[in-house]
């Protein structure tokens, strides 16, 4: 079996799944607690805006930063890996899986690459959330469409890490519950970590997320390089457990 | 009643939720502690509400204790929707009702638990900054405003929890609604109407403006925590333990 095949069928157990709801009722959350939030506000956000700041970049900062996405988003990429995981555990399915003429590096991988698609795609939806907003206010500015797209293209290479985290937790653990909790406390940590320890915050994964809005704080690029080798530690390591993991 | 309670705390000893609960808990003091040591070296005054009390609970009442109260109460209820342990339990001759309080009861035992080690976190930790005249009293009453408070989070949960057996509904609710509540508490007008809001409202009611809407918080959780538990014991009275 190809590896494309795998994933389209990790996406299409999930045909009928909680997923899909979850990635639908979190960005149009998002979205309206910045409607409501522009809506009620505008005035006062461009009376306390920097200089040279534009409707567009007031909308990105609220999302990122006063809403919280850029802290909370880790967390929603552990949910969705519990999710994918829980479809297995749920239906006690790993015995015909692996017994499958398969390679678990690809059966692993796909689960990878399954969990990360649907974090580009809560991502993606996000945006466009923002997006729409900023139409149905009528912002007098042009879209920044350059900006918004790098600020969901760092989003999306940031969480590399997080996601080979949660893809080893959410298979190492039975209970589901396990790796979600690792996820809170994560975020939880990194808020802490932000504020009070910013010299760990490079080898700390939940916080690469707070910093791609791209305005203050935190060097991006030596949280790449470490978002890159994170990402080799965990996907090893967890491919390492997988391919010992008895069928039985 | 006794011995259901009695059985649902030694389940919860094959758990590591009171360990999870311990250590998010800490993670609270831990900012506070460090709020603290960083203001105490500028001779700030009142270090303890204004830096160890408000720094633990900046983080306290906007995430960690909502997320407490989410794990705490989405894997009281995976102990049973796994391996469908309702059938075993409703089987045995106990009234419904009896199980359904003793559950509520643990669970709500177990927030308070870190709301009382919270309590004696700080008492140590105020101790260890040389503090004097430390504000019991005062602390006391916020934490017990705050339990009151995060009734309305509780009933909502508990009663997501228990009907829905996939542990990641009560989970993403939990997490997704707590999300926007730091947002929603700055709105002078609007957080009465977000129940995520009431554990940040009321633990630093001299940093948010309730528009003089402490009692009706208090009254508005209570009847939502009530609305959801009746809710919730109906529809665990007509379960199918098929």
């Amino acid at each position: 079996m190809k590896l494309h095949t795998l994933i389209f069928l990790e996406c299409y157990k999930q045909k009928k799944g909680l997923i899909w709801l979850f990635l639908l009722a979190i960005p149009a959350g998002t979205t309206m607690a910045m409607f409501l939030d522009f809506q009620i506000r505008y005035d006062y956000l461009l009376d306390t805006a920097g200089l040279g700041q534009t409707s567009w970049d007031l909308l990105l900062m609220e999302n990122h930063r006063v809403l919280g996405w850029g802290m909370f988003l880790p967390m929603f990429v552990g949910i969705i890996y519990a999710i994918l995981y829980q479809v297995e555990e749920s239906h006690n399915s790993w015995k015909q899986l692996l017994s499958l003429p398969v390679r678990r590096e690809e059966f692993y991988l796909s689960k990878f690459v399954a969990g990360w698609f649907f974090s580009v795609l809560l991502i993606v939806l996000n945006v466009l959330g923002l997006m729409l907003v900023g139409f149905i206010m009528d912002f007098p500015e042009a879209m920044e469409w350059k900006s918004y797209g790098i600020y969901a293209g760092k989003q999306i290479v940031m969480i590399l890490a997080v996601a080979g985290f949660h893809n080893w937790l959410s298979f190492s653990f039975k209970n589901s519950v396990i790796g979600i909790v690792i996820g809170f406390a994560g975020v939880i940590l990194s808020s802490i970590v932000i504020f009070m320890f910013p010299e760990w915050v490079k080898i700390y994964p939940y916080a690469y997320t707070f910093y791609t809005d791209g305005y203050d704080g935190g060097n991006l690029a030596e949280m790449f390089f470490y978002n890159g080798v994170l990402l080799v530690v965990f996907f090893g390591l967890g491919l390492w457990q997988f391919k010992r993991r008895d069928v039985l | 009643m006794k011995t259901m309670i009695f059985l649902e705390f030694y389940k919860l000893r094959c758990t590591r939720i009171v360990l999870t609960t311990t250590v998010l808990t800490l993670f609270a003091l831990l900012q506070g502690w460090q709020f603290a040591k960083l203001d105490r070296a500028r001779e700030a005054e009142d270090i303890f509400r204004a830096f160890l009390y408000q720094g633990s609970m900046s983080v306290y009442s906007w995430l960690i204790f909502p997320l407490i109260i989410t794990v705490v109460l989405a894997m009281m209820a995976r102990l049973e929707h796994s391996q469908n342990g309702w059938k075993q339990l409703l089987a045995l001759p106990v009234s419904r009702g009896v199980v359904y309080g003793a559950k509520l009861l643990v669970g709500m035992t177990v927030i308070s638990y870190s709301l009382i080690l919270l309590y004696a976190g700080l008492i140590v930790a105020a101790h260890f900054l040389g503090v004097d005249n430390i504000p019991y009293l005062w602390m006391m009453k916020r934490l017990l405003v705050l339990f009151l408070a995060s009734l309305a989070i509780i009933g909502i949960l508990f009663y997501l929890s228990f009907q829905f057996a996939h542990v990641a509904v009560p989970m993403a609710v939990g997490a997704g609604l707590a999300f926007p509540s730091m947002l929603v508490a700055n709105s002078e007008k609007y957080w009465i109407f977000y129940p995520w809001d009431y554990p940040i409202v009321a633990s630093m009611n001299y940093v948010f403006d309730m528009g003089g809407n402490n009692l009706h918080m208090l009254g508005v959780s209570v009847l939502i925590f009530c609305t959801f538990v009746f809710i919730g014991f109906s529809s665990f009275c007509r379960k199918d333990i098929l």
